[in-house]
C-alpha cells in the first residue's frame, strides 16, 4: 500500500468515525426522554423514599404523595378530595389516611371509608436512575 | 495508485467474478447503486466538471476565505436551527421553557443552542469582514457590480434573521432588545404605525409578534436567503475571482 493510499484510508476511516459519532449525538438529541414526552418534573431522589415508605412533595402548585411499593412507585394527589388536608401514608396497613376527617383511601386512590366522595387523582411516576419523575396523567 | 495497491479495487474485482453477489449488492450498497445509476445518467462526469475548478494562485489567500466561512456558518445555522425547531414552541408561555428543556434535558441540547446563538453572531461578523475585504480590494468594480448588490441583499437578509431570531427565546434580553428596534420601526414617517402592525401584529411586542417572527425566521427568510446565495455563487462562478491590485 502506498503512503497516499494509506492516508486516504485513514481520512476515510476518521470521517466515518466522526460521522457515526455525530449520528449517535443526533439520535440522542432527538429522544426527548421522560421529561420531554411526558412533561415530567423531578420531585425527589429515589433514595429519599425507602421501600414501604412515602413522601409528600410539591408538584406544579399542588402536593403529590409518592409511595414506594416493592419494585414500583405510585403517585397520587397528596391532598384529601374531601377537605384538602395533607394525606398521610400508613405503612403498616398499606392505606392512605386523611388526619382531618379520618377518611381512608387504598393504594389505587379509591375511597375505602370516610366522607370523601371522589377517589384521589393518580399521577404518572417513573424512576430514572436515582431520580423520581412525576407527570400529570 | 495501481490496482494491486488499492484493496477496494481488489474487492470490486473479486465481487465482479460473482454475478449473483454483484446483483444483490447493487440493491443494498449505495456505492454499487451509485455506479449503476452513473452508468445510465453519467452524472459523475458532469459533477466533476461542475465542482473541479482550479483556483488561481493569487486567490490562495486567507482573506479570500471569509465569504466561504460565512457560508459554513450559514450551513451550521440551518442544521442547528432545524434541531432547535424540533423542541421549540413559539408562544409567550412555552418559548423559554422549551429552550430550558433543550439546554437542560435534551442530550447535547446546550451545545446545539449555543452553536446556533454564536453561529448567528459569527455569521454576521464574517459577512462584514468579507464585505470589507471586497471593498478594500476594489473587487466590487465592473463587471462584478451584481455580486456586490446580491451580497448587500444577503447582509440585509442575515440581519433580518438575527432580528427575528433574537426575540424567539422570549427572555428579558430578547424582549427589550426587540422593543428597541420595533420602537425605531414605529417612528418611521407616515407608515410607522402600519409597519409596526404588520411586523408585530399590533402596536406592542406580544404573543402575536413571537408567532410572526417565528414564521419569518423559519419559513420565509430561508426561501429568500437560499436563492440569493445561489445567485451570488453563480455570478462568482461565472466571473471568477477578481485579481487584487
Amino acid at each position: 500500500m502506498t503512503r497516499r493510499g494509506f492516508l486516504e484510508w485513514l481520512v476515510a476511516a476518521l470521517a466515518a468515525v466522526g460521522g457515526l459519532l455525530a449520528l449517535a449525538g443526533l439520535l440522542a438529541y432527538l429522544r426527548p426522554g421522560v421529561e420531554g414526552s411526558w412533561g415530567a418534573v423531578e420531585v425527589a431522589k429515589a433514595a429519599e423514599v425507602p421501600e414501604g415508605q412515602a413522601i409528600s412533595v410539591p408538584f406544579k402548585g399542588s402536593i403529590v404523595l409518592v409511595i414506594h411499593l416493592g419494585e414500583r412507585f405510585v403517585a397520587l394527589s397528596g391532598l384529601c378530595t374531601h377537605d384538602g388536608c395533607l394525606l398521610r401514608w400508613d405503612a403498616e396497613k398499606g392505606q392512605i389516611i386523611c388526619p382531618c376527617d379520618l377518611g381512608v383511601f387504598d393504594i389505587e386512590g379509591n375511597v375505602v371509608s370516610g366522607l370523601a366522595g371522589r377517589p384521589l387523582p393518580k399521577l404518572r411516576v417513573k424512576r430514572v436512575g436515582d431520580r423520581l419523575l412525576v407527570a400529570e396523567p | 495508485m495501481t490496482e494491486d495497491d488499492n484493496p477496494w479495487l481488489r474487492v470490486k474485482a473479486w465481487i465482479a467474478q460473482h454475478p449473483e453477489l454483484e446483483r444483490w449488492l447493487r440493491f443494498v450498497s449505495p456505492a454499487f447503486l451509485y455506479s449503476a445509476l452513473d452508468e445510465r445518467l453519467a452524472f459523475d462526469e458532469a459533477l466533476r466538471q461542475a465542482l473541479h475548478k482550479r483556483i488561481p494562485g493569487f486567490a490562495r489567500r486567507r482573506t479570500l476565505c471569509l465569504g466561504g466561512a460565512a457560508l459554513v456558518l450559514f450551513v451550521n445555522q440551518v442544521v442547528t436551527g432545524v434541531l432547535l425547531a424540533v423542541y421549540y414552541k413559539p408562544s409567550t408561555e412555552a418559548a423559554l421553557a422549551s429552550l430550558r428543556f433543550v439546554e437542560q434535558q435534551a442530550a447535547l441540547g446546550f451545545l446545539i443552542r449555543q452553536m446556533h446563538a454564536w453561529g448567528g453572531s459569527l455569521m454576521i461578523l464574517f459577512v462584514l469582514l468579507h464585505m470589507a475585504r471586497v471593498f478594500f480590494n476594489k473587487a466590487y468594480r465592473h463587471p462584478r457590480e451584481l455580486t456586490w448588490v446580491s451580497g448587500t441583499l444577503l447582509l440585509l437578509v442575515a440581519l433580518a434573521f438575527g432580528f427575528t431570531g433574537y426575540l424567539l427565546p422570549w427572555d428579558q434580553t430578547a424582549f427589550w432588545g426587540t422593543l428597541a428596534i420595533t420602537d425605531l420601526i414605529g417612528k418611521a414617517p407616515l407608515v410607522g404605525n402600519l409597519l409596526l402592525t404588520l411586523i408585530c401584529g399590533g402596536r406592542q411586542v406580544s404573543e402575536l409578534t413571537i408567532s410572526r417572527f417565528f414564521a419569518l425566521h423559519c419559513l420565509v427568510l430561508p426561501w429568500v436567503m437560499v436563492p440569493l446565495l445561489a445567485a451570488h455563487f453563480a455570478i462568482i462562478r461565472r466571473l471568477g475571482i477578481s485579481q487584487p491590485m
